[in-house]
This record gives C-alpha cells, structure tokens and sequence, in this order.
C-alpha cells in the first residue's frame, strides 16, 4: 500500500512541477496583464475610546465615562486631587477627500450656579500619529469650548484628548488646583464632539 | 493509529493557542475591539436648488454599526464657517443667524432608538417661503446626537458626561438670486531660506451671496511660456462677507527658479463645493502679475494682480 502510494505521490509532484513551468514560460510569453481595482467610498464615521490613566505608572485602562470620581484633599499643598486622569480617543474615517472638522463644546463643570471647576482641569489637544502624541493646544475646560480639529491639522493622525485635574505641576496657564475654597458636593459637565464634514 | 492520537490533540491544542494569541495582539494593537463604534449619516452634506415657496422632500439615513442599540435625539441648529477659512464650524442656536434656514425645515422622527447593527430613515422637508427679499445661500445643520459615557450622579466627586453628535449640513440656494463671486487680493511672494522654498498667497473674498469652496493652482512662466514652477494652493471655505487665505509653495531647494523676469499666473476655482457635490461646475478666477526673480533668488519685483 505504502509503494503505491508514494508511486501516486511522485507522479502529483511531477504534474506539478511540469504545471508550473509551464505557466511560467506563458508568463514570459505575455505581453501585459491590466490591473484593476475600485476602492469603495466609505461613509464618515466616528469612533470613540474613553480610557482612565493611572498618573503614577501612566497605564491605560477603557473606561465608560468620564468620572473623576470623589477628590483627596492633599494636605501638604492644600489643593484636592484626582486619583486619575482620562483619555478620549477619536478616530474618524472618511476616504472621501473631504475635510471634516471635529467640534469640542462643553457646558459649564458645576455643582451650582456659583461653584465651578472649569477653570481646575487641563484639557489637552493631542495629535497621535505611529504612537506618537504631538501637543496640538492646551486649555482649562471652560475655555475648550468650540475648539475645531480638523482633518488637515491632524494629518494622517488621530486625535486624543486629555482631561486632567489640575495638579499644580505642568498645567496650563488658564488652569489652577482646586483648592479649599471650592464647596463640597458633586460637580457635573457635558462634554460635547461633534463631527461635521 | 493509536500513536497519532496524541499529535491530533497537540495540533489542535496548538491552534487554539494561536487563535487565543492572535485575538489577544489584535486587542493589544488597535483598540478597535474597546471603541465606540457611533452611528454614521449616509448624507452629511444635502445642497439644494430652490425656488421661493416651493419645497423639497428628502431622507437621510441612519446606520448604527455597533452591537449596542443606541438612543438618538434630532434637533436643528444654525453654522457658519469660522474665520480663517479652514473649513471649521461654529454652531449656535437656530434661528440666529441672518442666513439661517433652520426654521423652512422640518423633519420627522425627532427621537428614536437606532437598533443594533440596524439603521433608522429621517425624512425631511425643506419648504421656502414666498418673500422677494430672499437671495443667495441659506444654511441650517441638523445634529443626531447621543449620549455615550453617562456620569450616574454622586454625593461627592467630579464627572462628566460625554455627549456625540453627527450633523447633516444644508446648504439652500435660492434659484434664480446666485451670485458666486469673490475678489482676490493681498496678493504675496515670500521666499524663505531654510527650507529653500517660495511661498505664494493670496486672500479670498467672498463678495457674492452664496457659501464659496475656493482653491487652485498657481504657474510661474516665462515670456516664452515656459512653465518654471507649478503648485497648488490650500481650500479656503467661505460664507458671503468673509475672507480666506490662499496659500501655496513651491521647493526652489530642489527646483531653483533662475534670476529673470516672469508672469504668475493663479487659477482660482470658486465652485469646488459644486463640483464636490455633483451639481456641476463653478466660475474659475484667472489672475496674473509680473515678478522678477534676482541672482539668489530672491524677489526683487512684484506686479499688481490683474
């Protein structure tokens, strides 16, 4: 059975080979071939990823909202805060050519009336291209209202924006820590994103 | 027989643990498996010809390519194209705006529940009054929007919800009352050393009525008309009144321009939002001026746009 079989076996190959030399000399024989292929329009989307970051060893962990949760007070430097920081991933795809615009609107970051902390959080606009992030402008919340990204200034890239409660430490201009004047309870804000073409 | 049962079970043992690993680097290298994946308009831009008191009918349709059925909330807003030209849009409550169309449309439904990896149709009408004063463009954008990160409020602490929208834009021109026109002007040469490069620019103008997605190309050309360099300028979007800056360059690094006297010659194509949409072609700007390039190549001379 096993002679037979690898009789069988020899005489496959054999075909084979003569097969493939044979379409190698018609390839050589050929004049040209045409290629062609059709790329088919996409309609634009969004896609999103909330991630909380830990600020010590700076991991990611997805997230489904944005919630600061309860602030420490620190008592050295009298100022709360936050236990995390967060990251949104925004991913927009879109092969028309056109150039979309993603629009970055917030409400007020409140607990009443009169206790805001708009002005105590960063908000970082971030370029994200091969795993590299390229600052594109920092803000405190209450000033990244209307803030437009759009499709040229980002390249190739994606956009990724950091919410950050101000540390004291590395914070932009506009943005201080929250400190014991700020009433106690809890404080809520709309994020807004907005795509248009 | 017996003896190939254990390389049967080691195989499969093995392909299990390729496809675990293979599921497990697709995760850890895109984050697509963790992201919201949000409904998507099959229209985003809808620009419409019509005459006063008539109407028009359209559907916009809805897909939701998540596994997640999702709520929608539709509302209409006014926009405009921010200052600067890019492209950028401001967005303010309907109805504010001198050139708002917001309230000639209605649609209908205004809430639903987009089913998992279904689609929802919105129909709509756009019905333009009889009044003799309406001219040029009107714009109005309708927002699908839905709440994606929800903070569940607490006693203590600091949350923020997170709130999607996708709009579809209008554009409605007035049949008959289409002036599409712009001026170009501030008119520069700027030649900059490091990166060798020569940088041409140019204002638009929107002096008609009607929204305007500008750009072109320019040509650098002897008296001979030979072509010495050749690029093209950046779109600049427009609403009537406003102004944008053309902007193009070309690498006098790798392709130097020799000292002599030239034309410029700028194309400008103010229908590009038309031709965009399939609705035909719009007026081309030609202008050129006289320029004169010196031994290092810098600009010695520039003419007046004519």
């Amino acid at each position: 059975m096993n002679t037979k079989f690898n009789k069988i076996l020899i005489v496959v190959i054999a075909a084979a080979a003569i097969l493939s030399a044979a379409s190698a000399c018609f390839a050589l024989a050929t004049a040209g071939v045409n290629v062609k292929a059709s790329v088919p329009a996409l309609a634009q989307s969004l896609a999103l990823v909330i991630n909380s970051v830990d600020p010590t060893t700076g991991a990611f962990t997805t997230a489904t909202e944005v919630n600061f949760g309860t602030l420490t007070f620190d008592s050295v430097f009298q100022i709360f805060r936050a236990s995390k920081f967060f990251a949104i991933d925004a991913v927009v795809t879109d092969n028309s050519g056109a150039v979309w615009t993603l629009t970055h609107t917030v409400s007020a970051f409140q607990k009443d009336a009169t206790s805001n902390i708009g002005g105590n959080v960063n908000v970082s606009f971030v370029q994200l291209l091969s795993g590299v992030e390229t600052l594109l402008d920092k803000k405190s919340f209450t000033n990244s209202n209307n803030k437009a990204i759009s499709k040229t200034l980002l390249g190739n890239g994606s956009l990724r924006i950091y919410y950050g409660v101000a540390t004291g430490l590395g914070d932009d201009d506009e943005v201080t820590p929250i400190t014991v004047l700020a009433s106690a309870g809890s404080y809520l804000g709309t994020i807004t994103l907005t795509l248009t073409p | 027989m017996s003896s190939n049962k254990p390389r049967m079970r080691s195989l499969s043992y093995h392909i299990k643990r390729i496809v675990m690993l293979s599921f497990f680097l697709a995760c850890a290298f895109t984050h697509n498996c963790w992201a919201i994946n949000l409904p998507y308009l099959d229209k985003a831009k809808i620009r419409l010809f019509i005459a006063p008191d008539s109407q028009e009918y359209g559907e916009i349709v809805l897909k939701n390519p998540s596994p997640e059925p999702r709520t929608m909330r539709l509302y209409l807003e006014d926009w405009y194209y921010t200052p600067g030209g890019d492209g950028s849009k401001t967005f303010v409550a309907a109805g504010t705006t001198s050139r708002s169309c917001a309230s000639w449309i209605s649609f209908s439904p205004a809430e639903f529940t987009i089913p998992a990896n279904g689609q929802q149709r919105v129909s709509y009408t756009l019905k333009l009054p009889q009044n003799a004063a309406l001219e040029g463009g009107y714009y109005a954008v309708l927002f699908f929007e839905s709440a994606v990160g929800q903070v569940v409020q607490q006693e203590e602490g600091a949350g923020l919800n997170l709130v999607i929208r996708v709009g579809a834009l209008f554009y409605v021109e007035v049949k008959g009352t289409i002036k599409r026109t712009a001026a170009i002007e501030n008119f520069t040469l700027r030649k900059e050393s490091s990166p060798s490069r020569l940088f041409v620019e140019a204002d638009v103008r929107n002096s008609g009525n009607v929204d305007i997605t500008a750009g072109g190309t320019f040509h650098i050309i002897d008296e001979k008309g030979m072509v010495y360099a050749r690029s093209e300028f950046n779109t600049v979007q427009t609403f009537p009144g406003d102004s944008g800056k053309l902007s193009g360059s070309w690498n006098t690094g790798e392709h130097p321009i020799a000292n002599g006297t030239y034309d410029i010659v700028l194309t400008i194509d103010l229908g590009k939002a038309l031709t965009e949409a399939g609705l035909g072609r719009g007026p081309v700007v030609t202008k050129e001026a006289r320029i004169e390039i010196g031994d290092n190549g810098e600009i010695l001379k520039i003419g007046v746009l004519k």
